[in-house]
């Protein structure tokens, strides 16, 4: 896929919000393009990888092992313009989930050694992928706590 | 004063990796404040949009689960440890109450303030963001980790 065609692909996905068209092309010539199969775990929990993943098509399931009887519980469901990894990514820890195509996906992937040298060279995108990047995990995190406050009825998040 | 605060803070956390030059930029535009035992520095529902990192003293993090259940603690903050950056970083109202276990000191910058630094300062606001980012992952993971294992011991 060229460049260009990538850079259309990326456009109006969160991750990358406030970058223009030759930012996001700048952007783009770092990423790859890569299609998985229905059924296919894009990442496994406790794998040591550390790349950073924008889903463009398709639906994928977040799964995490619970027990050795409750395996595959799905904690949330992917849709195109998400992203994924995004916690190895920073932290270098083993992944905590397991991301499975529910559908035939496609997703750009961007590997951490290029990333950071793109933060390096490129400072521009650099603190606008940054600043959307923490508000991402904000709203991850407000959502989480929500779910929590709901379970705390059922008895779950307390002890 | 801000050469006074830089030794306060260079050795938070959300600050690791920035040189003396960068850490006095950020000083410049902080401020530092003083609470008495008791006192909530954040309560939820509020619309302030600063951002805390503890200097001394010791906080609980409070949650209103209800009308019923009120004042659960969800977290303790030691020194070093940031607050209030959820709002200061998508404007919504507060999560959550800060409530001073003990007298407690702040450095606070308000959310304007760091918005010009990091304009001015691109450098500066990446070594932050990624900071936050691993500040956050670790946030989520403590989270998963905490509630799995809760699970764990249920089933």
């Amino acid at each position: 896929m060229s460049n260009v065609n990538l850079a259309k692909l990326i456009k109006g996905v969160k991750l990358l919000e406030g970058l223009n068209e030759e930012q996001l092309l700048r952007f783009a010539k770092r990423c790859d393009v890569k299609s998985f199969k229905t059924g296919e775990a894009i990442i496994r929990a406790s794998d040591s990888t550390q790349d950073l993943y924008i889903l463009i098509s398709g639906t994928c399931n977040v799964e995490v092992d619970v027990t050795e009887q409750v395996k595959h519980f799905v904690v949330e469901r992917l849709n195109p313009g998400d992203i994924f990894g995004e916690m190895s990514f920073f932290d270098e820890e083993p992944r905590s989930a397991t991301v499975v195509c529910k559908e035939s996906c496609e997703a750009v992937v961007i590997n951490i050694q290029n990333f950071r040298k793109l933060i390096e060279d490129e400072p521009d995108i650099g603190i606008t992928i940054m600043k959307n990047m923490v508000v991402i995990f904000v709203k991850k995190i407000r959502e989480t706590h929500g779910r929590l406050k709901n379970l705390y009825w059922k008895g779950l998040a307390t002890s | 004063m801000p050469e006074k605060l830089v030794g306060l803070i260079k050795d938070v956390r959300l600050l690791k990796g920035l040189s003396e030059e960068q850490l006095l930029k950020f000083a410049e535009r902080c401020d530092i404040k003083s609470f008495k035992t008791g006192k909530a520095i954040i309560r939820t529902g509020d619309l302030t949009r600063d951002l805390y990192i503890l200097i001394s003293g010791g906080c609980t993090v409070e949650v209103d689960v209800d009308k019923y259940v009120k004042h659960f603690v969800v977290d303790q903050l030691t020194p070093g440890d940031i607050f209030g950056e959820m709002s200061f970083l998508d404007g919504k109202p507060r999560l959550a109450s800060i409530v001073c276990k003990e007298p407690s000191k702040v450095v606070m910058i308000n959310t304007q303030k760091f918005k010009e630094l990091i304009k001015k300062n691109s450098d500066i606001g990446i070594t932050i963001m990624r900071n936050l980012s691993l500040i956050f992952a670790d946030k989520i993971r403590e989270t998963h980790n905490k509630f799995f294992k809760k699970r764990d011991l249920i089933s």
